[in-house]
């Protein structure tokens, strides 16, 4: 009984933390509508500033929660310069490129603190005066945790003060009630904006300094705390403080209590909560339905896919042309490497599909990747397949995976649809992972090898150019398809094409299997090109990279995943020698969004327009 | 003779609102029927009932008979019913011709084709229903550029892809000039008695309401006040009194273009 007790108060101890993180996510989205990535990122540099002033200052229990504070602050100002650089300048930009430049803003913070605090994890500092455990029923429990457990409350109940008892507060609550009206009654929404970005992010940041005494700092907190703040957020419903609050304690305590029944499926479980919290509540514990939709008739003007004209077309005879030649070149690294990225570019372009005339924005695109390159992998190690009907049964079953996946997702929209693919992917993911004795788990599977008449190198480069080019062009036919009309009717305005006979949420879910079976056959190819598959195939941080290639590619092209994921590949290959690369990768990501705010396919446009401007 | 479409005792409320409080009536197929009330009436609320957007809290709707209660507005289709919404909604990233194809697309089964080229597809029978509307020069431009009385033809146009014998208009002639507006009601009434279609709106501008309308139904904060011809109504003391004390604005002022929003 004593144990169960210790068990359920140490999850209320990390709920506090988690709660942090979640309130500021929260009341940002509430009033910005961004969702923002970078916020792991302040948590984890909450932590690192916190354990550099305590080890100056925190010898004293004023001295120890008094640097907590100003690390939080600190990291709060950190917050507000990125919201004066970077996020001020897209608040009426898409939802995709907002989530693309606070990615951005993530990398490069995460590089600033490698830079800093270097790559060793740091050991939390003892909290003076509790840095004992008291007995509960017979049982240890870390003091801190106490600390903690009271903290959650504590500022939860600061919250509500502000939110309620002041006037700031007040505006904050009409912002995330109706962002229309608050234009309306002529308030400063800049200032607005920044201060709730401020006490966001210091929020996060305190959540991380918060919990260093007891899980110390290291540079993968930022990534780990994100995908958990999210479920908390999503599952409390985005822009509802309470709701945060029950979610943390909700998925806390399942942690808690679910690390004993199932050690390593916490994350599942996790995930599995929030799917089912979401087919029920569509939009959280405490959410309220969104107003009207994201998406400005302005973008889709810009998304309108014209027919292919001569200089597409003459694009496409080129590059054909100059793949078909490139082994006469006798590069063999070549071969590698367009290999790579014209699957890369096959994965890009059939997520393209749906954020593009699909409009829905999924955050676990890899899951079906990963799953293609799965079936392919097992096909081949378990029931001796060749390779020929590995590839032709491997789009098919990550289609059939989409099928699951797709049913309970295009119940929902906007960001609850983003996040119930993320936990999908996830949940996929970990079955992978610790499914050992049929996948590998992490050592993954080896030997998945072409046949015999295809294990020449550029015979293999043949094959996968050949159905890689395919599917990327079938990819393309499919927009200009009545499918493709229908798909984008249903983006465009769901009101008209429900009246118009259409059923929407039918085409999106096709439009899943459709895209998630092309993106299986990159899968079952990738795994044949480099003669495995391992999870990270179908991790987040492959999620991460297609939907990035896209979106620097522009969204509102149909050469957009092509230049995109191209450009994306070769500077990953080109940069990742370097050791800061991947914050060098969200520099470039956040300039190009800022500078070419249509993608790389819109910068013909850009300059015409400068030209006309000009003239 | 059945009624082409019969509302009995619909009612919906938002929260503490009212919006539209057991509303009843009938109306017969090749008839043009109005409901006017002024801004907040309730008049929306019940197209949205009617039309399947929008599960009425209670009461019955029938179709010629049909009960069709709560249906999806895609079930509704499928039976004939053709809208036009308040705010025209339209696919603005598609050309007002591929707006029309993809209506056209779907009542001939075709839309779920990945080979076929789309922009091919009864494109001449599209261009004709934009003909009728008068868009014809139109149909290569985006719907997301038209103004906004373009719109609401193509709005129009769309309704008549699954050849409908019942219209739902929710202000089927908003931003448009007056003769821009009679040319559209005509049309509105020819098809009406041709195809033996009936068509429910509503519109702010009472020149189109008494002009067209065969029968008219008056609201007011959700309930029915009146009901009957044009010259009743006129008459009808309890409108008047609606219209002065709610809503100066609907009277035609010089030098304004539309009375309410
Ligand atoms: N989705 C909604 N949520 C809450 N209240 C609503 C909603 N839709 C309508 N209402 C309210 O219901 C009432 C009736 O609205 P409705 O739109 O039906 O009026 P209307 O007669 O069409 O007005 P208008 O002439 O301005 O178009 C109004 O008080 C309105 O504020
Ligand atoms: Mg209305």
């Amino acid at each position: 009984m004593g144990f169960y007790v210790v068990q359920a108060l140490t999850g209320l101890a990390s709920a506090s933390a988690l709660f942090l993180a979640a309130a500021g996510l929260s009341i940002i989205f509430g009033v910005t509508r961004i969702v923002n990535f970078a916020h792991g990122v302040f948590y984890m540099l909450g932590a690192y500033m916190a354990w550099t002033l305590t080890s100056q200052f925190g010898d004293s229990v004023l001295g120890f929660w008094l640097a907590l504070i100003v690390a939080s602050l600190s990291i709060g100002v950190v917050g507000l310069l990125v919201e004066l650089t970077v996020l001020r300048r897209i608040y009426q930009a898409p939802e995709l490129f907002q989530l693309t430049a606070t990615f951005g803003v993530f990398l490069i913070l995460q590089d600033v603190t490698l830079a800093i605090w270097g790559p060793e994890d740091l050991l939390g500092p003892r909290a003076p005066m509790l840095d004992g455990s008291v007995t509960v029923l017979g049982h240890p429990l870390p003091s801190y945790d106490l600390a903690l457990i009271v903290l959650g409350p504590l500022v939860l109940a600061g919250l509500w003060f502000l939110f309620y008892r002041t006037r700031w507060g007040a505006l904050v609550r009409a912002a995330t009630e109706d962002r229309e009206m608050l234009g309306a009654l002529g308030v400063n929404q800049r200032l607005l904006f920044s201060t709730v970005f401020f006490l966001g992010t210091a929020l996060a940041a305190f959540g991380g300094a918060a919990q260093l005494p007891k899980g110390g700092a290291d540079l993968l907190m930022g990534l780990n705390i994100l995908a958990s703040v999210f479920v908390v957020v999503v599952v409390g419903g985005m822009g509802s403080i309470p709701g945060a609050f029950l979610a943390a304690l909700l998925i806390a305590q399942l942690n808690a209590f679910g690390i004993l029944i199932f050690p390593q499926g916490t994350l599942v479980l996790m995930f599995l909560v929030m799917a089912v919290v979401l087919v029920i509540r569509p939009k959280g514990l405490l959410g309220k339905a969104e107003g009207a939709s994201r998406i400005e008739s302005r973008a889709l003007i810009e998304a309108a896919y014209p027919a292919p004209g001569v200089w597409e077309r003459s694009f496409w005879a080129l590059a054909i042309a100059a793949l078909a030649l490139l082994p006469l070149a006798g590069d063999a690294f070549a071969l590698v490497l367009t290999k790579d990225i014209l699957l890369f570019v096959l994965l890009a372009a059939s997520l393209h599909f749906l954020l593009g005339p699909g409009g829905l924005v999924s955050f676990g695109h890899a899951a079906f990747f990963g799953c293609g390159a799965y079936a392919a992998a097992l096909l081949v190690t378990y029931a001796e397949s060749s390779m020929v009907l590995a590839l032709l049964l491997a789009p098919l079953l990550a289609g059939c995976v989409a099928i699951i996946v797709g049913w309970f997702c295009v119940r929902l929209s906007g960001v609850y649809f983003a996040m119930l693919t993320l936990a999908f992917a996830q949940v996929l993911w970990s079955i992978v992972f610790q499914w050992t004795s049929v996948t590998g788990g992490d050592d993954g599977l080896l030997g998945v090898w072409p046949d015999t008449w295809a294990n020449d190198d550029t015979v293999f480069y043949y094959l996968v150019t050949v159905l890689a080019i395919g599917g990327i062009l079938l990819l393309r036919q499919a927009v200009h398809s009545p499918f493709g009309f229908a798909t984008r009717a249903g983006r465009d305005s769901m009101l008209r094409a429900e009246a118009l006979g259409l059923h929407v949420k039918q085409v999106q879910h096709v439009a899943m299997v459709f895209a998630g079976a092309l993106a299986g056959l990159a899968g079952a190819l990738y795994a044949f090109s480099k003669g495995s598959a391992f999870p990270d195939y179908m991790g987040i941080e492959m999620s991460f990279d297609s939907l990035i290639a896209v979106m620097l590619g522009g969204v509102q092209s149909l050469l957009g995943p092509l230049f995109g994921a191209g450009l994306f590949s070769w500077a990953a290959h080109e940069l990742s020698t370097l050791s800061y690369w991947r914050g060098i990768l969200g520099l470039l990501i956040v300039v190009l969004v800022l500078a070419f705010p249509r993608g790389l396919a819109g910068i013909p446009a850009a300059f015409r327009a400068a030209r006309e401007r000009l003239a | 003779m059945t009624a082409l479409l019969s509302a009995d005792g619909l009612s919906k409320h938002f929260g503490g609102v009212i919006a539209v409080d057991a509303m009843s009536f009938e109306m017969a197929a090749g008839e043009m029927f109005a409901i006017i009330g002024p801004n907040g009436a309730g008049k929306s609320t019940c197209f949205n009932m009617l039309g399947g957007q929008l599960k009425p809290d209670s009461g019955r709707v029938s179709l010629a008979g049909e009960d069709i209660t709560g249906m999806t507005s895609r079930a509704l289709w499928g039976r004939g019913v053709g809208r036009a919404f308040q705010i025209a909604a339209t696919f603005p990233s598609m050309t007002v011709c591929e707006n029309l194809q993809v209506g056209l697309m779907r009542r001939y089964g075709r839309l779920w084709s990945i080979l076929r080229s789309a922009r091919k597809q009864y494109r001449e029978e599209a261009e004709h229903l934009l003909r009728l509307v008068g868009l014809g020069e139109a149909a290569d431009k985006l719907c997301g550029y038209l103004s906004y009385g373009d719109l609401k033809r193509v709005e129009l146009a769309l309704s008549l892809v699954n050849e409908p014998r019942l219209l739902l208009m929710d202000e089927p002639t908003a931003g448009m000039a007056p003769d821009e507006r009679r040319a559209l009601m005509d049309l509105v009434v020819r098809l009406a008695r041709e195809r033996e279609c009936g068509v429910l709106f509503t519109e702010h501008d009472m020149d189109v309401v008494f002009g067209y309308a065969d029968r008219i139904l008056v609201m007011q904060s959700g309930r029915r006040i009146a009901e009957g011809p044009p010259d009743a109504i006129r008459d009808n003391r309890q409108v008047q009194a609606v219209y002065l004390g709610q809503d100066f604005s609907l009277e035609p002022v010089p030098g304004s273009v539309r009375g309410a929003a």
